[in-house]
């Protein structure tokens, strides 16, 4: 029930009627049998309970409210940096920090398949736990590869290399070559298709909105959408039986959905399948091993991924009795003392109020205004100007080196990061995190309260999630001889401050979560446009479509005794992720260092300035990719 | 009721005797003014009102044009929804915040008399309607959404395959110079033998390789010639449809046969289409549903489901669905009218009097609130007066004219109407209430009707003075009527002749009418949909002048805006509503009594014995007594906050031979009886003392007797009056009469020419 109302104030003159004195005390009583409701409580009220057992010895309870539950699957695919390779292709193997897992090969049996099922070296993409009634909040990424066959193609094949020949070069069709240039060409024009598909999957049902390549366009899904792109947009498979799947060879696909679940044991999957592919000649399929005599295979891997679902809870699971004072209703002649009228019924409710439980609130009682938000921090940022990068992607490094920007007077601030002019990854996009105040102040950004230096104060978990889109306008080969082994890069870059002294940590230099590292390949190739069986870009069609990245870092624990320098990270500490528990670092004496500012990162590799110099193809190309509209956002989550 | 000339004089035979017999208070009551109903039949104050939330700061919040009031459990009662509408803004209560949180804004603030606003629960959700504004729908976490669609998708735009390009066929890969791969839409035809084919000729642009590929097949598949539509329709997040859209541009299929020889199968020309919408969906569109035709030329022109595309942006689909899978055909459906009445009813959405069609009703698909299919129809009156009322209660839906009543009827076909009654109808839709014997009460132009058991019959004709003459006739279809759910009994907020906003509550149940005067302008009333069984009304009270006892000129700028009251409710610390402006009393006026059927019996009325329940204690000083009168007409405004408790005074009036102005003096009666126990001496709080004596105590029944000094009279009355915190409480009348002098009683009737 809402508010009640006395039937009458109890005035000098009254009666004392025991009808009226019943009537005054009793609703307060029912009330407490489970029926206050959200407007019998205060909004806020959830949040100063938070906040006052902050430093209590006993702080609210890590999960009574939301709960997340967090897996990764680290697999870098090891794509070279300019120094080493003049061909962006990943390893079947994975690299980098963290986990040396393989990269998931998802079965062709057009099955839905757990990725990372069955596989002892790696996370699988798999989060169980129990809930009562509530809602999942659920989000993931992963990339995407399309590999040549598991064998190395070509007569003399040395490399196990992705876009590469029998020489490790490019090599045309008619040389029974992996023709690179074909992968995730664009169907509408006669290119080819991945076809795959993913999804999220609870307790065994595929959350069909997840699915990719399927339905519409949104945030929640895919920027990959065949089904009813535009005709402009990336690998629209306008006809055909696949049409509903994921085309591209080198993709980062997010993923995230919102499920009602009941009360019991679920299951979340990042899952994946194929897509029966049946047009003629489709994907190389009709292409021989010329080294095994038959047809070739794709192998289409996943490599890193993450998986965080929120368990919001609407009901608490269980529910006792409602503690109800037992206060016996007036009769004629009762006397009326202070032990009848105060002790034994209206101090009864009095302690009672003052003590609810939440077994005294009806079903749905707290809403919105009530509970305490998980979410610390949230900052969110945006830019539309072109930006057209040239700069190559340096590999997966946990750390790189940037100029930062000094203003006059006020020190270097950390937000103002400039990454121009390097020839490394370019700042496209920073969203500030920190407070900067020269004078050190209490302050409420995302450093007070995701680094915490003692983990007493609050044991639950905290996870930073941060999620951007990025409208890619053009991924340029910029060469003459039409290739397309070109990818776009966007991770995130992390810079420091001191929490004492305000200023940045090692001015300048950038930590890289690896897994943050998202990939894309130009697929709007096709063969009408070429000659000679070689695959050039359609020109009438642009490139643009939006990439949608996330990282999730879990930043519940620390690590004390990081030591500052070239070094962190080496140790498993923020910059990287994986094996060990990724980390917020920390000084020496193991005071939190706060988060100045993240970074979406863009870059693009191979650059090509040297590439095709040899084989059948040759030549020098100067490869862009040029970017649009692009947003980030930024939430520190504390459960 | 009201002044003698405009009341109905009720009558009644009190013969002589000494009290012979007790009469309840119903059984002689004439006017019965701010006295409710207790379970035992007996009558007691109202305890007027307090504000529904106190704690609200934001003075002026709400304006003086409050036509919405409703309260409803959603989500199984778990969402506790109080919605006003006031002036601009639509408000629900936010208990969490104690403040009224705003919900929709921008909306029509038309204060002219119109009908109140429309609130309907259906499919765990509230439809709100104002009859000027889109109505919008309320979703039990605080969402408010458009209902339905009010707009029409614009046709989309289909996209056909270009001829077969046998050459590049030949030499290039799939999907590419008019093929699709594998294309599943075409309508073929038998067979044919090539030789059949004349025109394989050069003259029609056929390849060489293509001309010999027709002289060596024997039999060739061919696909005719067919031309399809396309449809678009939008759905919003409850699952409403809104109109299907006019039809695209045609998308055509060749004529085409197959090349064996060549490689060309049927699969090669059966073809895919693709269609374009274009994307100026509303905001509360969800969804795209497409429809499309089977092929126009052969099979039908009906469009039939294709598919159902999430989002609302621009999309392209691309089409390879055959004739005989498409789905249903697709179901006509109107724009959501703008509409003054609705109700729910059998899981639909009943709505009536429409902008431009005053007399039509429409019913929406059952649990689609916002889906009105365009067969599901009807103007009830057969001359096309405007609907003026609309209700589901009484076994049945109802559809009022001013003049005429009819029962609806929904069936799949559309709606059936049948003649209630002609002559009885409605002049205010929020009157309309179904009862707690399974009845339906309601105002029509010449008074409260009923509907029981099939019949229609007038229940006021006790106060057809008042409906005649006091109330204001402009303002009646702005009456709003409640079922107090803890006596069943039906309360209607009217209009006083020269009043804008509701002013007096009208009341009738098992006793009667009874009228409640609080001082109040009220223009919105519902009840509480839970256990509480509160009686909820947006209003104001009147500032009243003191120097004339009523709102003046002056006092009526002073009017505060309005709030949402409880009403018969107290708590502490309300002066705030309810004691600043005026102190109402309760009023119990007698009908004229006579001794026998016909009044010619002159009598002597010696005393009258009051039966009463304890009630507030006077004490009886007739210092007290008097100053709370004087307190009354001190003209001091501040007199007039008499705290709870205040001695004040019963008083009785007596009149004779039908004249309202007053017999005697005005006689003070105490409000408690004299016998009081020991317990009772402490049985008030201000005497009781806690530990010692003190004890809880029924309230006892007393008399008190009145001597009314009335000599050879025809008739008589009396009227009791008592402030409202007096709570006075009345049980019963006793009377102790005697005929005049002896002979026939007649012999004392005055002559024609006496004086």
């Amino acid at each position: 029930m809402s508010y009640i109302f006395p039937k009458r104030v109890l005035g000098s003159q009254d009666v004392l009627d025991p009808e009226d004195m019943n009537a005054d005390i009793m609703p307060a009583v029912e009330l407490l049998g489970g029926n206050l409701n959200e407007h019998n409580i205060r909004a806020g009220v959830c949040n100063e309970v938070y906040a006052s057992a902050e430093g209590a010895a006993t702080p609210l309870a890590p999960g009574a409210l939301q709960t997340p539950y967090y897996v990764a699957r680290q697999v870098n695919p090891s794509l070279p940096n300019r120094a080493s390779d003049a061909h962006a292709r990943p390893a079947y193997m994975g690299g980098g920090r963290g986990h040396y897992a393989a990269p998931y090969p998802i079965p062709m049996d057009n099955q839905w398949h757990q990725i990372g099922e069955d596989d002892v070296n790696g996370n699988q993409m798999l989060v169980t736990f129990n809930t009562g009634t509530g809602k999942l909040w659920i989000n993931a990424i992963l990339q995407f590869f399309w590999l040549p066959d598991i064998e190395p193609i070509g007569t003399l094949a040395r490399e196990v290399g992705w876009l590469t020949g029998t020489d490790g070069y490019i090599e045309a069709r008619e040389t029974d070559g992996w023709i690179g240039e074909r992968l995730g060409g664009n169907p509408w024009a006669g290119g080819w298709a991945a076809s795959v598909r993913f999804a999220i999957r609870v307790d065994g049902r595929v959350i069909q909105e997840t699915i990719t390549g399927r339905t519409d366009k949104s945030h929640r899904e895919s920027s990959f959408v065949p089904d009813h792109a535009l005709f402009s947009e990336r690998c629209f498979q306008g006809q055909g039986v696949e049409s509903h799947s994921i085309s591209p060879a080198a993709i980062a696909v997010r993923l995230g959905c919102i499920v009602d679940v009941g009360p019991g044991a679920h299951k979340v999957e990042l899952v994946a399948r194929t897509v029966h592919r049946d047009s003629k000649g489709s994907g190389g399929d009709a292409i021989v091993h010329p080294g095994l005599g038959r047809l070739l295979e794709p192998v289409f891997s996943v490599y890193n991924s993450q998986l965080l679902a929120v368990d919001i809870p609407e009901e608490p699971t269980t529910v006792a009795d409602p503690p109800v004072p037992k206060v016996k209703s007036f009769k004629t002649e009762d006397d009326l003392s202070n032990q009848s009228m105060y002790t034994d019924r209206v101090e009864k409710i009095k302690d009672a109020y003052n003590d609810i439980s939440v077994d005294n609130l009806s079903r749905g009682a707290l809403n919105r205004a009530h509970l305490p938000s998980p979410v610390r921090f949230a900052r969110s940022s945006y830019n539309n100007d072109d930006v057209t990068l040239t700069n190559e992607w340096m590999g997966f490094s946990n750390r790189v080196t940037t100029h930062p920007y000094k203003m006059p007077g006020v020190g270097l601030l950390p937000w103002s990061t400039t990454l121009t002019g390097a020839d490394s990854f370019k700042s496209i996009l920073n969203c500030p995190c920190y407070n900067y105040d020269p004078v050190p102040t209490p302050h409420t950004y995302l450093g007070a309260f995701g680094t915490q230096s003692d983990a007493s104060v609050h044991a639950g978990k905290c996870f930073l999630v941060v999620m951007a889109d990025i409208e890619v306008i053009e991924i340029d080969h910029g060469n003459t001889d039409n290739l397309n082994d070109v990818l776009a890069c966007f991770g995130f870059g992390f810079n420091f401050v001191d929490p004492v002294s305000r200023e940045p940590i090692e001015a300048g230099a950038l930590w890289v979560p690896e897994i943050s590292w998202s990939l894309y390949n130009n697929t709007n190739y096709n063969p009408a446009m070429g000659t000679a069986g070689l695959y050039s870009s359609n020109q009438s069609v642009p490139d643009r479509f939006n990439a949608s990245v996330m990282l999730v870092l879990d930043m519940t624990d620390r690590r004390s005794g990081i030591t500052m320098g070239p070094g962190r990270g080496d140790g498993g500490t923020f910059g990287s992720f994986g094996g060990l528990a990724t980390r917020p670092p920390e000084n020496n004496d193991g005071t939190p260092i706060e988060i100045g500012n993240i970074h979406l990162l863009g870059a693009l590799t191979p650059r090509g300035v040297d590439a095709y110099t040899a084989g059948e193809i040759s030549g020098t190309e100067s490869a862009t990719v040029k970017i649009g509209n692009r947003n980030m956002s930024v939430m520190l989550l504390r459960f | 009721m009201a002044g003698p000339r405009e009341q109905q004089q009720i009558i009644k035979k009190v013969p002589p005797g000494e009290a012979q017999r007790i009469y309840a208070p119903d059984s002689l009551a004439q006017e019965v003014r701010n006295l409710v109903v207790t379970e035992e039949n007996t009558l007691r104050a109202v305890r007027r009102g307090c504000k529904y939330e106190a704690r609200s700061t934001a003075a002026g919040l709400m304006s003086k044009n409050t036509p919405g009031l409703f309260h409803a459990g959603l989500d199984g009662g778990m969402s506790d929804m109080l919605l006003v509408r006031s002036g601009e803004n639509l408000y629900r209560h936010a208990g969490w915040y104690g403040q009224w949180e705003k919900m929709a804004d921008g909306l029509s603030d038309d204060q002219r008399p119109s009908y109140p606003d429309q609130f309907v629960v259906i499919n765990n959700m509230v439809v709100w309607s104002n009859g000027i504004d889109r109505s919008l729908v309320i979703t039990g976490d605080g969402g408010v959404r458009p209902l339905g669609f009010q707009e029409t998708p614009s046709a989309p735009l289909s996209l056909s395959p270009t001829r077969l390009d046998l050459h590049e066929k030949l030499s290039r890969s799939e999907n590419a110079r008019g093929y699709s791969v594998y294309g599943r839409i075409g309508t073929s035809s038998d067979s044919v033998a090539a030789s059949s084919e004349v025109d394989y000729g050069a003259t029609t642009g056929r390849s060489h390789e293509m001309r010999n590929d027709l002289k060596a097949q024997g039999i060739v598949d061919r696909m005719l010639s067919s031309k399809y539509y396309y449809y678009a329709q939008w759905e919003d997040s409850f699952g409403n449809l809104s109109p299907v859209s006019s039809k695209s541009n045609g998308a055509t299929i060749f004529a085409e046969r197959t090349y064996p020889n060549l490689g060309v199968t049927i699969d090669d020309i059966t073809r895919q289409l693709a269609v374009k919408t274009s994307g100026d969906a509303p905001e509360n569109a969800v969804a795209v549903r497409l429809y499309r035709t089977p092929d126009v030329k052969h099979v039908s022109a009906k469009p039939r489901y294709l598919s159902r595309i999430p989002g609302s942006t621009m999309i392209m689909y691309p089409d390879n669905v055959p004739d005989s899978e498409l789905g249903a055909e697709a179901k006509d459906y109107v724009p959501v009218p703008i509409f003054k009445l609705a109700a729910a009813y059998q899981g639909r959405l009943v709505v009536a009097n429409f902008a431009g069609e005053e007399a039509a009703v429409r019913v929406s698909e059952p649990g689609f609130p916002g889906s009105f299919e365009s067969h599901m129809y009807a103007i009830p009156d057969t001359g096309g007066a405007e609907v003026t009322g609309l209700y589901a209660a009484a076994g049945g839906l109802y559809a009022f004219t001013r003049t005429s009543m009819y029962r609806l009827e929904i069936v799949p076909e559309g709606i059936l109407f049948t003649p209630i009654a002609t002559g009885v109808g409605c002049a205010a839709p929020q009157s309309i209430r179904g009862t707690q014997d399974g009845g339906m009460i309601w105002l029509s132009p010449d008074g409260f009707m009923k509907l029981k058991d099939g019949k229609v019959f007038s229940i006021s004709a006790p106060i057809s003075r008042t409906i005649r003459s006091e109330l204001s006739r402009t303002r009646m279809s702005q009456a709003v009527a409640v079922v107090d759910p803890e006596t069943g009994e039906y309360r209607c907020i009217v209009s006083r002749a020269g009043s804008s906003y509701n002013d007096l509550m009208l009341c009738f149940g098992e006793q009667g009418w009874r009228r409640m005067d609080l001082g109040w302008d009220m223009t919105a009333m519902c009840t509480t949909d839970d256990e509480r069984r509160l009686t909820l009304i947006a209003a104001s009270p009147n500032v009243v002048d003191p120097s004339v006892g009523y709102p003046s000129k002056e006092t009526e700028k002073e009017q505060a805006t309005h709030e949402v009251v409880v009403f018969d409710r107290e708590r502490y610390g309300n002066t705030d509503f309810n004691n600043m402006y005026d102190t109402p009393e309760s009023v119990y006026r007698s009908a004229w009594m006579r001794a026998d059927e016909v009044g010619l019996t002159p009598f002597n009325v010696r005393t009258v014995y009051i039966g009463m329940l304890d009630s507030n204690t006077s004490e009886g000083e007739d210092e007290r007594v008097a100053s709370a009168f004087v307190l009354e007409d001190s003209g001091d405004p501040s007199a007039t906050e008499r705290p709870y408790g205040a001695p004040a005074a019963i008083e009785i009036r007596f009149y004779k031979n039908g004249s309202w102005e007053p017999h005697g003096e005005t006689q003070g009666i105490h409000g408690f009886g004299v016998d009081r126990p020991a317990s009772m001496s402490v049985g008030f709080p201000d005497e009781a003392v806690l530990g010692a004596d003190a004890k809880l105590a029924d309230r006892r029944p007393f008399w008190r007797k009145v001597n009314p000094d009335l000599r050879n009279v025809d008739t008589w009355a009396f009227e009791i009056r008592a402030p409202l915190n007096m709570r006075l409480r009345l049980e019963a009348f006793a009377f102790d009469i005697a005929t005049v002098g002896g002979g026939t009683p007649m012999g004392r009737i005055p002559r024609g020419n006496d004086t």
